[in-house]
């Protein structure tokens, strides 16, 4: 009934790289397991949702694109 | 093997240590972090997990989650689009909230808790539900029942859990697809009642005992259920599967009427015509769910030809039900994980990798105390600091003694000792303890202590010996669900006489039944109680304020001592007494 002392719960956190890598498998089970399923068909939508996502990032993040995405819309 | 299970992102997030098929340790985030219901990822309470283990990440062998994300992304791009375009805004919101954060947990997780990918496992949402049940059982050959709102997209699932050379296995027998399920309608409802889904489905139960079952008619049109345990909601009068804030349509209020509109005053018993029309609504709802959870129990019965029930999921807490598969149901006996929602998948996680996939042996679920303790040190040194006045007490008895003195005299105080519950329930170790005798101690509890509306009842603990002179155990004669709060029991003659203040108004209590072997300490205190008093029950309610999670440390059950009405405190063996702090 006592607290016990905490020693060896120090966290080691994994690094910018290996999450991206881990992102990268995820994304890769999400694709076989939409093929697996014969929901294939939703794999381009997320893909321009994913894209989209990932211009607004930039285009929030860059601001100088901001003229070049301008052009291209 | 040593595993830890998490589960997280949805509500109740939490997480469990098993080691070598010992329960080591089991909590909520919530505890820790203050936020309830916290639906993070249980950083706070694997670190307590791990200290309490004397763990580190490393030495874990697997870290299981509690349910597959990508499977549960799929059901929701699914259903989203099936709905569309009603379902645009919150199409939009979910893709947010997946593409942004929920898709990528697998590295969250590896990251927040610096474990690797190869130590991460997870499970189903439903096999944790039922692996958190068979697996603590005293059973061998179960059939297991997990009903919640979804998870993956499954809404109900039925299993077989049986050894098989010695080594426990689990089998799908029947699943129920989103969006047919008990729970959301359950939850619907609860909404359409004025309270918030997942936390207001307990009002609702106890609400609907001050209404009659009016609308069972209405309720028909609301969800078909099938012989063979099915159950189809009818789309015409819900919306939780393409809205994002609001559950039901505007049918379900023609035919139902208006829905109640949160925080208006609930009175009971009532003169007033739509007070009564909400309590019966409840009312229907609550015999409805019974109805449909007594057929699938016949399926579940058919299925597996079991004689053992397990039951698991967030409508698994719903003790007026369990009251009735014990009595109607077809099993002889029945077991309730105690944490039966979500936080619960978190232990079956964990369990399902150690006992099912590493055949480590299966724990016996004796004990809730699964959380922190603090050392009566500890204790003793945080009281000095602040400059609190407190009595310390060397003898149990003579502690025991004093509290139940002074609850003889109508004194309400909190009750602080050894780790904190794993589940929702307080269940003496973080509890708010009263005299059960006198209605008027119930309201002041209510009122000046846990600031919440008078209508809810407040649960009795008793004395496992007398527990006959004051509730009907029926046909749980085998005490499974007893000391856990699982289910109601009927009140008798002398309980409705003699303890107005833990019999509800339809002459039924949430029971907790404190055996010969359990919680020592509170025991000693139930019979102090009843040496002054004649009675062996205490009313007993968690240790939190309203909207707060139960509390965890002797600072915050100090702080809720001195915000609330509460007449006295003990933490572990101090006594603090309100007029001389």
């Amino acid at each position: 009934m006592t607290t016990k002392v905490p020693v060896r719960s120090v966290f080691t956190p994994a690094s910018w790289g290996q999450r991206m890598a881990e992102r990268g498998r995820t994304a890769g089970e999400l694709a076989g397991l939409l093929i697996r399923n014969g929901r294939w068909w939703l794999l381009p939508m997320l893909i321009i949702m994913s894209l989209t996502a990932v211009l607004l990032g930039v285009v929030h993040v860059i601001e100088y694109a901001a003229p070049f995405v301008y052009t291209v819309f | 093997m040593k595993i830890l299970g998490i589960s997280a992102f949805f509500h109740d997030a939490a997480a469990a240590i098993v080691v070598d098929g010992v329960i080591v340790a089991a909590a909520q985030e919530e505890r820790f972090s203050r936020i309830k219901q916290d639906a993070s990822l249980p950083v706070q309470a694997v670190r307590y997990c791990l200290d309490e283990a004397e763990l580190s990440m490393a030495e874990i062998d697997y870290v299981v989650f509690y349910e597959k994300p990508l499977r549960k992304f799929e059901r929701i791009l699914v259903s989203q689009l099936r709905a569309f375009p009603r379902g645009l805004r919150q199409f939009g919101r979910a893709m947010r909230t997946w593409l942004g954060s929920r898709l990528w947990l697998k590295s969250d997780i590896c990251k927040e808790l610096g474990c690797s990918s190869q130590q991460l496992l997870f499970s189903e949402h439903h096999l944790s539900h039922a692996a958190s049940a068979y697996l603590c059982s005293p059973f061998q050959d179960a059939a297991i029942v997990t009903i919640d709102g979804v998870g993956e997209s499954a809404t109900t699932s039925v299993f077989h859990g049986f050894a098989e050379e010695g080594c426990p296995k689990i089998d799908l027998k029947l699943e129920l697809p989103y969006p047919h399920s008990i729970g959301l309608l359950y939850s619907s409802l609860t909404a359409y009642l004025g309270f918030r889904v997942n936390e207001g489905e307990y009002k609702v139960m106890g609400l609907s005992s001050y209404g009659q079952p009016k609308y069972l008619e209405e309720f028909a049109s609301l969800a078909s259920v099938g012989d063979d345990g099915s159950l189809e909601i009818n789309p015409r009068y819900f919306s939780y599967h393409y809205h994002a804030t609001k559950s039901f349509t505007p049918a379900l209020e023609a035919l139902l009427g208006p829905s109640r509109i949160p925080g208006s005053p609930l009175e009971y018993p009532s003169g007033d015509i739509d007070m009564q029309r909400y309590a019966d609504v409840a009312a229907s709802l609550q015999t409805f769910t019974e109805e449909y959870l007594l057929v699938l129990m016949g399926e579940a019965k058919r299925q597996t030809q079991s004689n053992s029930l397990c039951l698991a999921g967030g409508v698994a807490l719903n003790s007026v039900a369990n009251r009735r598969i014990c009595e109607e149901g077809p099993f002889e006996h029945v077991f309730v994980q105690p944490a039966a929602g979500d936080a619960g998948g978190a232990l079956g996680a964990a369990l399902y990798a150690s006992c099912v996939l590493h055949n480590d042996p299966r724990p016996r679920l004796s004990s809730v105390a699964l959380g922190q303790s603090f050392a009566p040190a500890s204790i003793e040194k945080f009281l000095d600091d602040c400059g609190v006045k407190y009595t310390k007490y060397s003898d149990d008895e003579e502690l025991a003694d004093e509290v139940a003195q002074r609850m003889s005299v109508g004194q309400v105080g909190g009750w602080f000792q050894g780790r904190f519950e794993w589940g929702p329930r307080a269940l003496g170790n973080r509890s708010i303890l009263a005299d059960p005798r006198y209605a008027s101690t119930r309201d002041r509890v209510n009122r000046a202590i846990k600031f919440r509306e008078k209508f809810r009842p407040f649960a009795p603990m008793v004395l496992s010996e007398d527990t006959h002179l004051w509730f009907d155990l029926g046909r749980n004669r085998d005490r499974l669900l007893a000391p856990f709060m699982c289910s109601v029991m009927p009140a008798t003659a002398a309980a409705k006489e003699k303890l107005s203040a833990v019999v509800h108004v339809d002459g039924t209590a949430r029971v907790q039944v404190v055996g010969r072997s359990s919680n020592p300490r509170t025991r000693r205190l139930l019979q102090a109680f009843k040496k002054k008093t004649g009675v062996g029950v205490l009313l007993n309610t968690s240790m939190n304020l309203k909207d707060e999670p139960i509390c965890a440390s002797p600072a915050e059950a100090y702080g809720a001592f001195v915000r609330s009405d509460m007449d006295f405190l003990t933490l572990e063996n101090c006594l603090i007494v309100k007029d001389q702090i």
